[in-house]
């Protein structure tokens, strides 16, 4: 079952690279016209993710702690710093996967500007990883801005805990 | 019958609404005697009666209905000031110049009269709305409409505003504008929703749901198309909606793309990082980057531009927190105008004239209206909670935004003096990110 669902997905996969490799932009999948809608690729990253991080279980667990920063700041506390090192140790245990950072912002700013701003935060984390030796190739960022806060609230408390990077196991 | 033949026919404006009369003198000769310049430096106020509407053939439901639509209209309009027609003795004997005693109006200093006559005729009957200057007893706007239904009473009241405005002020375009907002679906997810700023017309463009969050919308100059980020598990896209059906997706070689932007030739303008430096380009064929717009340290984020596409505003943060630069688009540095404090989210008035930002206050932003030619900044929101991504309409006057002052996230009018201001029906929910276009003509 879950065998065939891989496979199915796989399938896909191929797919839409070939359908990318056919595309003369680099822009290769959405709005490429090669039929599949972005929503679909959306769905079918998110379903190999998640099987692979079934497969990875703790590690996945492990990798996924965040790392918070300090108001206005990108800046790699000690803490931060340990953190990554040990994301560094699992990520060469397992060269088979790749790494995605989640920059974040707290409430207090404006929200484009807080989205350059995460993706700051994201490429800080991002770079200290591949200064302990992981490839460029296995880290990407994205950023969230202040669109995904995990505590809605105001107040330093919310706002320190919203202040932060997280990051996903990816294939 | 004939009526609803017709309706099929020749589609709603032409026939339903037909115009029977043109009741009126010129809106040139209107002008010359009453007239609010509304991009003056101040506000002077109108004072303007709705009489009690003439319905003959008993249609009290809906001429009390239309009345009210209208009076809701009129709200947003803050060079009006709604006399209660109980303030003035009753001298309004029909709805005709004849039938009316003016001097009453005169002595209480009522600028405009407002009058409604219902007749029998088809589905609900048939409408005349006026408009009187009470100095001149001249009729400003006329308007008649044959067999109207009870689904076209609120365009019938939009068009009449639309036509009051255009003769008070020379401009009508708060009424024939649409305003693009994010609003939030399923899961973590946002999508984009337009409606007009009456809250007539509320339509929802993006359906990404769970899957993405769609967010900073901005209209094209024509108001055929909303350029958007689309944020999804691993990168931004770019969106492009042109007027129906699904958006399109653009992958960029920047997983950040920020604050895209119509100028108004169709071009996109959008913030991406490149490099690891975050810098507004131009978009070229396909959506792909092409010139870029600024240089130098820091992120660089929000581009606007004016009707004449040669300004640009932006935000940097080159020189610490994040301030308001502008520069031509044609190329040359930046030049700072804000001075001190983190000012973000800029919006060029369509003549150039004008920037309206926000500027951080306590944990709060507030919307202000910078005077590029002075040098002036202007506090135009004030009160509780925060007020983010002001937006000019197309003439110029009002200004969206969103604030919290009322708990959740809602959209606000308010004007570039700082009228007080008016919340945007925009459904359940909360409702951000405004950018305000024209409708397609």
């Amino acid at each position: 079952m879950m065998r065939s669902k891989m496979m199915t997905l796989a399938l896909l996969v191929l797919m839409l690279s070939l359908a990318g490799f056919g595309c003369a932009k680099k822009a290769g999948g959405p709005g490429d016209g090669s039929g599949t809608s972005w929503e679909e690729q959306e769905r079918a990253r998110l379903e190999q993710e998640r099987a692979l991080r079934e497969k990875l279980g703790a590690a996945s667990a492990e990798l996924s702690q965040m790392v918070n920063f300090a108001l206005d700041s990108s800046n790699l506390t000690a803490e931060a710093r340990q953190n990554l090192t040990r994301k560094a140790e699992i990520l060469r245990q397992y060269p088979q996967i790749k790494l995605i950072v989640e920059g974040n912002c707290d409430q207090r700013g404006t929200a484009e500007y807080n989205l350059a701003l995460g993706e700051r935060r994201a490429q800080a984390a991002a770079q200290y990883l591949s200064n302990l030796g992981i490839g460029a190739d296995r880290l990407s960022t994205v950023s969230y801005g202040k669109e995904r806060p995990l505590d809605p609230g105001t107040g330093e408390a919310a706002w320190a805990k919203n202040r932060r990077d997280e990051f996903r196991a990816t294939y | 019958m004939t009526t609803r033949k017709q309706m099929l026919v020749n589609g709603f404006w032409s026939a339903a609404l037909a115009v029977l009369m043109c009741l009126l003198a010129s809106p040139a000769q209107a002008q010359s005697s009453l007239a609010v310049d509304i991009q003056g430096p101040g506000q002077a106020k109108m004072n303007l009666v709705m009489a009690r509407p003439f319905a003959g053939g008993g249609q009290l439901t809906p001429a009390d209905k239309l009345q009210d639509l209208i009076n809701k209209d009129l709200q947003f309009l803050p060079f009006l000031q709604l006399v209660p027609p109980s303030n003035v003795p009753g001298q309004v004997g029909g709805a005709t110049v004849d039938q009316i005693d003016f001097k009453p109006f005169s002595l209480a200093k009522v600028d405009v009269l407002v009058t409604a006559n219902w007749t029998p005729g088809g589905n609900l009957g048939n409408v005349e709305l006026r408009a009187f200057e009470v100095y001149s007893q001249k009729v400003l706007v006329g308007k008649g409409y044959d067999s109207v239904t009870d689904a076209q009473l609120p365009d019938i009241a939009d068009k009449f505003c639309m036509e009051l405005m255009q003769a008070l002020t020379g401009q009508g375009g708060f009424f024939n504008s649409q305003i693009a907002f994010v609003k939030p679906s399923s899961g973590k997810g946002t999508d984009i929703w337009t409606v007009r700023p009456t809250g007539r017309g509320l339509t929802r463009v993006t359906s990404y749901n769970e899957l993405g969050m769609a967010v900073s919308p901005s209209w094209s100059f024509d108001g055929r198309r909303i350029v958007f980020t689309l944020i999804g598990s691993r990168a931004h896209y770019l969106g492009v909606w042109s007027g129906g059906g699904k958006p399109q997706v653009y992958t960029l070689p920047s997983t950040n793309v920020v604050s895209p932007h119509f100028l108004p030739d169709g071009q996109v303008a959008v913030s991406l990082t490149m490099q690891g430096k975050a810098d507004i380009y131009l978009l070229g064929a396909g959506f792909q980057p092409g010139r870029p717009l600024t240089s130098g340290g820091g992120i660089k984020v929000s581009p606007s531009f004016d009707a004449s596409g040669h300004t640009m505003a932006y935000v940097s943060d080159q020189t610490g927190s994040p301030n308001i630069y502008v520069t031509s688009v044609g190329g040359g540095g930046g030049r700072r105008v804000t001075t001190s404090g983190y000012n973000t989210n800029p919006s060029v008035s369509p003549d150039g004239k004008l920037v309206a930002f926000t500027k951080q206050l306590g944990s709060a932003q507030k919307v202000f209206v910078l005077d590029l030619g002075t040098g002036q900044e202007t506090q135009v929101t004030s009160g509780g909670g925060s007020d983010e991504n002001p937006s000019f309409s197309p003439d110029g006057y009002f200004i969206a935004f969103s604030s919290t002052r009322s708990g959740g996230k809602k959209i606000f009018v308010t004007t570039r003096h700082g009228a007080t201001p008016v919340m945007i029906p925009t459904g359940d929910g909360s409702a951000s990110m405004p950018s305000w276009g024209p409708l397609p003509q």
